[in-house]
């Protein structure tokens, strides 16, 4: 991440937050044409990268946008990963905040 | 470039889970360290592992992604950049989740799918094999069935 980021942007739910914000905007043509591909949001310039995986979408985001703070979400579906095993939820969220 | 490892052996950790001992690293392979993993099907993504296990490590973060539950609810991760050296391997480069919490290290599906390594579970061990040796046995497994007829299928019925 840039060593000049954006102080609005120093904890995860607010990068997450931002790039969910742009990704409302983008659901309904990506959702018609690009259902199950990866994208990389970036949160400053609200560009976006597609990929068929995780690496792909967030190497081409990184490629045109090396200092740029993304955010990934697979097209279609709540969470860009899923997982099954019993993680515990965070009770006080992020160490940053 | 050294020649792939047909079979990487596996074992079951303190849980009953199949679990691997893995080396991760960022940027710098000085840097790397080995961790315990366990290898979970049920994740989609490479590896997840506690923050603060992470930042010895030197991965180059890249942003957030979301990620699913198994109740349905989403959670917003820190991802970064890693690499998995398993044994004498060569590393593989995918994404890392940077769970706030402390947890087990998961090793998931995109893991295998880097790695185009397949995963054997039975009583007897857990064995990570390469995917083209694999394709080649079920290859000839469907020649020979094919050169000696259709397989007969044995049903409780038939079996007697």
């Amino acid at each position: 991440m840039p060593t000049t980021m954006n102080p609005q942007f120093s904890n995860p739910n607010a990068i997450a937050g931002a790039g969910e914000e742009i990704y409302k905007t983008l659901r309904a043509e990506l959702e018609a044409s690009q259902h199950g591909k990866f994208v990389a949001i970036s949160i400053e310039s609200k560009a976006y990268y597609i990929g068929d995986s995780p690496e792909e979408a967030l190497e081409k985001a990184k490629a045109a946008e090396p200092q740029g703070i993304f955010h990934l979400v697979r097209v279609g579906f709540p969470g860009a990963f899923r997982i099954s095993h019993a993680i515990q939820k965070s009770p006080s969220n992020w160490l940053f905040q | 470039m050294p020649s792939k490892n047909p079979l990487l052996t596996g074992y079951f950790n303190n849980g009953g889970h199949p679990a691997l001992k893995v080396r991760v690293y960022g940027v710098f392979p000085d840097l790397k360290q080995e961790f315990e993993v366990m290898i979970d099907t049920g994740f989609t993504g490479f590896l997840l592992m506690p923050i603060m296990s992470a930042f010895p490590l030197g991965l180059p973060l890249l942003g957030t992604g979301n990620y699913t539950l198994a109740d349905n609810s989403t959670s917003a991760k820190l991802l970064a950049h890693g690499n998995v050296i398993i044994g004498d391997e060569d590393p593989v480069t995918g994404i890392v989740v940077l769970e706030p919490n402390e947890c087990t290290v998961l090793l998931g599906m995109d893991f295998l799918r880097r790695a185009k390594r397949c995963l054997s579970v039975s009583v007897k061990g857990v064995a990570l094999t390469d995917e083209d040796t694999v394709e080649h046995f079920l290859t000839a497994i469907a020649t020979h069935v094919a050169a000696s007829g259709t397989p007969k299928v044995i049903t409780e019925e038939s079996k007697d």
